[in-house]
């Protein structure tokens, strides 16, 4: 239990976006993107915390948080990277792009560099198919990616 | 079949529809699913998710048939059991349309594509709705040649019920009934795409587990095994049938559950002379088709090592109990009743879980071979208030003039005063649930917490101190009159539990709430056999059929029946269980004749013993051996349920009758003993079957109710509690120690958490644990807060580490003293 300390303070922020959202209609998705926004990642302890706020089961928080993909239930790195890799850019050597990331930052899709630096994740498609191989780092969408490239954009992320 | 052009035309009553299905014409209520009318036709439509109590869903396609409406065809092949029937709609299933047939293949392909091939070691092989339909409706090979999809299994979501994510077909039956059914959503779908998959909150966490223990985080739900058996596919399974037999190899019985007084349909599976499995019976007067899982997985007992087989006779010399044969037992027992009969004379404890004619043979037992009244079948707290409450509202009563589960459902209003429907009768619960869902029955219950069943009813809650409820109930007209006025409407009930008999006044007060307000009454015990225990005047003023001891007319109809000389019947009424026990104490009573009956269970289980062990004989009437069976002087030994035949009447009053399930093991219901002996005793009982139990009971015709005189008690004094005491509040769990439950732990494991409650003001500064104790003895348990009344603690009554009477001697109202129990 990472948060067991800051246990209270956590249950709080939780509570004010639940009651931001409380109102309107099918709150839980509202809630869970605010919860992310203000974590950066859906902690599994604060599952019940929902649940019991929203009077629903555990198990049906858990459902909608592993639904969709882009709920995170860890923390993300400093950097995330994600890479296309739907057909049009597979056309286009995303595949070698993904190998490359790989290689780079010593970690598999999904993974989280040990320093915490880089996250790396697969997308399909971002709709930047003329411009693949296309990838979408911290929010920003970049195409006509390859190894040099990714490595100076992070480089210069991180000088930023 | 041809129909003559000329035909005239069928004309469509209102609130129907007329529709083509195969080229038939149908007429069809409104609202009708298409799946089930086309089943009405004779069209099985294959089908997973579609179940005719959950509410539709459409999650699993393979119900595709072709549907035209006003000569425009659908463009695509459409779920029949999503679709309600419509004026003039065409519809074509698989045996007219190549489309629906090629739709109904297809998603079979599509269902099969990560279905393992292990049906060979699958328990659902064999009565497998997948195996059966892709036999019916699939391709004899599969096209897929890529990897399929596999997941570690099984893991078990609870101790009973074990998840093959492999084998799921995303129906969803599992995931509804508990969200609508039972009102558990403790599982849900999780993922999504070709990842989507059954699980609960802590699926993960259990993978963890699964490695290392057998059991994850438990599936909360006292209905969970309805999921095993509705699952159309086997992927949810019973932890306790893996692996243990085949369909195939199984017999079917049916059968009546033997745990409360809802009388559910079952279905008993043996093989080889041993039950293997209980699975839920149909009745749509009854359960429906739930069973609640102490039903469904609680009949172990019946094969417990240390289950009596043979008959026992106490050794004069060396005092203990030695085995001996039917004859000796019986004579010796004959002998010593009719000794202590003709001496201080004998009491009879029948105990509640009797069948019918079971509870017949006691009753016929105690007044011809004993010659008294002194009988009460009640092994749990008991007031003469609630005797007359019984003579005067119970007994007689019949699913025509009384209450029954429809009417539940149908009701606008019911209340609950001193009963816990999830923990005493499930299926009353789960149709009370199934009211306020579909029908928005209110349901408001006078008790002391918001309990589980309290929120999943929608329900209402009138706290109360306990033992306060009888002046909670007189206070409803000044306090409550939205409630006084609902209890007026059409329909309304009020049900009350066994915990009434704890509390003086409440009997009077219902009766006097009922007769204001026309709300009808119904009592709902918690043991099967009670209600036809009373019918059979196994009690101290009754004889069979609701007749008074008192009422000489009415004796002298029981002598003829009987064949007896006039007045051979005793015309006082008898002592009850507490009368009796003090009897013996005081050596005003000599012997006690006692069927399956706990002392622990008894008002005062110090009093019980002490009673026990100064009587001079008691003959034992049981199946496992018992604290009255330590002290017996002979034990004759008596079968299960699975192995004789009977009837219980429900709490409906509703006879439940059930033929034998395990024949030829040799063990004899009570009535046979009990016919024996009473020829040993020269008292012929006529009751050497069940059956002829049954006859010779249905020659004393029931008395119509309403003959006998109403409870009139005043309200007790509400109990105080003062400085460091509580007033207890306590009832059973369904899954706690009971005896019927021995030998389960897949089951053990799904009972509730065992703590104390309290409120939050009582609770401050108690800690994290609480004493409760009386001079007889303490309780700690976990305290957890509830919204109990302030000065009050809730106790689990008979629960690992609570016996309430047992190590209290207390009950519900009792005051009690609370100490802070230490953190441990």
């Amino acid at each position: 239990m990472a948060v067991e300390s800051a246990g209270a303070s956590v249950a709080e922020r939780v509570r004010a976006v639940v009651e931001a959202h409380r109102d309107e209609r099918g709150a839980l998705l509202p809630i869970l993107h605010g919860i992310q926004a203000e974590f950066g990642y859906i902690d599994p302890e604060v599952v019940p915390i929902l649940a019991a706020e929203l009077n629903l089961s555990r198990a049906d928080v858990h459902g909608v948080v592993t639904f969709y993909s882009d709920f995170r239930s860890e923390p993300a790195g400093a950097a995330t990277v994600r890479l296309c890799r739907a057909e049009a850019c597979q056309s286009v050597g995303a595949e070698k792009l993904v190998a490359d990331a790989e290689q780079v930052f010593g970690v598999k899709l999904g993974q989280t560099t040990p320093d915490g630096s880089v996250t790396l994740q697969q997308v399909f498609c971002l709709g930047n198919c003329a411009l693949g191989p296309a990838a979408q780092i911290n929010g920003r969408m970049y195409g006509r990616l390859d190894r040099t490239r990714l490595v100076e954009i992070l480089a210069k992320g991180a000088e930023a | 079949m041809t129909m003559a052009p000329e035909e005239p035309k069928v004309e469509v009553p209102e609130g129907y529809v007329k529709l083509t299905i195969d080229g038939e014409e149908v007429i069809a209520p409104k609202g009708e699913l298409l799946i089930r009318t086309a089943e009405r036709l004779g069209t099985v439509i294959p089908r997973f998710c579609d179940h005719p109590l959950l509410d539709p869903a459409g999650a699993c396609r393979q119900c595709l048939v072709e549907v035209e409406m006003n000569g425009r065809p659908m463009p695509k092949p459409q779920a029949s059991c999503t679709m309600t029937v419509a004026d003039g709609m065409v519809v074509k299933t698989q045996r007219t349309s190549p489309v629906a047939d090629k739709a109904q293949q297809g998603v079979m392909e599509l269902l099969l594509i990560n279905h393992p091939l292990d049906c060979p070691i699958c328990d659902k092989g064999g009565e497998c709705p997948l195996q059966n339909q892709a036999m019916a409706h699939g391709r004899a090979d599969s096209r897929f040649r890529d990897t399929k999809r596999t997941f570690p299994k099984p893991l078990p979501i609870s101790t009973q019920v074990l998840l093959d994510r492999e084998r799921c077909v995303l129906c969803q039956r599992c995931t509804r009934f508990s969200d609508q059914i039972a009102g558990d959503p403790f599982i849900d779908l999780l993922e999504r795409g070709a990842h989507q998959q059954i699980g609960t909150a802590e699926t993960a966490e259990i993978y963890d587990a699964a490695s290392h223990t057998a059991s994850g985080k438990p599936f909360q739900s006292y209905f969970s095994g309805n999921t095993i058996q509705i699952c159309p596919v086997g992927a949810l399974t019973s932890a306790q049938y893996r692996f243990r037999s085949r369909p195939f190899d199984l017999v079917s019985s049916p059968s009546v559950c033997e745990h409360c007084s809802s009388g559910c349909a079952e279905r008993t599976d043996f093989r080889r002379g041993k039950v293997m499995r209980k699975l839920a019976g149909e009745d749509p007067e009854v359960n429906e088709e739930w069973i609640c899982d102490k039903g469904r997985f609680a009949f172990r007992y019946a094969t417990a090592a240390q289950r009596l087989r043979t008959p026992l006779v106490r050794n004069a010399e060396t005092g203990e109990l030695e085995e001996a044969s039917w004859t000796q037992a019986l004579a010796a027992a004959a002998d010593g009743l009719a000794k202590a009969r003709d001496g201080k004379g004998v009491g009879v404890l029948p105990g509640g879980r009797l069948t019918l004619e079971d509870a017949y043979a006691y009753s016929k037992f105690a007044r011809l071979a004993l010659r008294t009244n002194d009988i009460d079948y009640r092994a749990r707290a008991h007031s003469a208030e609630e005797l007359d409450f019984l003579a005067s509202r119970v007994v007689g009563t019949t699913p025509e003039t009384g209450v029954t589960f429809t009417a539940l459902e149908h009701a606008p209003l019911v209340l609950c005063v001193a009963f816990e429907p999830e923990e005493e009768a499930p299926a009353v619960f789960l149709r009370l649930r199934k009211g306020a869902r579909k029908r928005r029955t209110k349901v408001v219950h006078i008790g002391q917490w918001t309990t589980p069943a309290v929120s999943k009813t929608f329900g209402e809650l009138l706290a109360c101190v306990p033992g306060g409820e009888a002046s909670a109930v007189e206070g409803i007209a000044q306090h409550a009159p939205d409630l006084d006025e609902a209890l007026r409407a059409e329909g309304a009930v009020v049900l009350v539990g066994e915990r009434a008999a704890e509390v003086p006044g409440l009997f009077s007060a219902l009766h006097r709430l009922s007769e204001r307000t026309g709300a009808r009454l119904a009592w709902i015990p918690r043991r099967a056999g009670e209600r036809g225990a009373i019918e059979v005047g196994a009690l101290p003023t009754l004889l069979p059929g609701g007749r008074s001891v008192e009422d000489a007319a009415a004796r002298s109809e029981v002598e003829q029946v009987w064949g007896l000389e006039a007045g051979a019947l005793p015309g006082t009424p008898g002592r009850d269980v507490t009368g009796m026990l003090n009897a013996l104490v005081t050596r005003d009573l000599d012997g006690l004749l006692v069927g399956g009956v706990d002392p622990a269970d008894l008002p005062d289980p110090a009093l019980a013993r002490k009673a026990l062990a100064a009587a001079s004989f008691v003959v034992s009437l049981e199946m496992l051996p018992s604290e009255v069976t330590e002290h017996a002087d002979v034990v004759l030994p008596i079968a299960p349920v699975d192995e004789k035949a009977g009837s219980f009447l429900n709490w409906e009053g509703r006879r439940r009758e059930f033929s034998i399930t395990l024949e030829g093991t040799g063990a004899l219901p009570d009535c046979r003993v009990l016919d024996t002996l009473g020829v040993e005793m020269d008292a012929d009982l006529f009751t050497q079957t069940p059956a002829a139990a049954a006859g010779d009971l249905a020659r004393l015709a029931p008395k119509p109710t309403g003959s006998a005189a109403a409870p009139d008690v005043p309200n007790g004094h509400v109990p105080k509690a003062g400085d460091g005491q509580a007033v207890l509040a306590t009832w059973r769990q369904l899954i706690d120690e009971g005896t019927l439950q021995i030998d389960e732990p897949h089951l053990a494991g799904t009972a509730r958490p065992v703590v104390a409650r309290m409120s939050k003001a009582s609770a401050a500064g108690l800690g994290r644990r609480v004493t409760v104790s009386t001079e007889r003895g303490s309780v700690t348990l976990p305290l957890e807060v509830a919204d109990l009344p302030d000065g009050v603690v809730w106790l689990p009554a008979n629960s690992p580490g609570s016996k309430v009477r047992a190590t209290l001697g207390a009950g519900h109202g009792a005051v009690v003293t609370i100490a802070a129990g230490g953190d441990q």
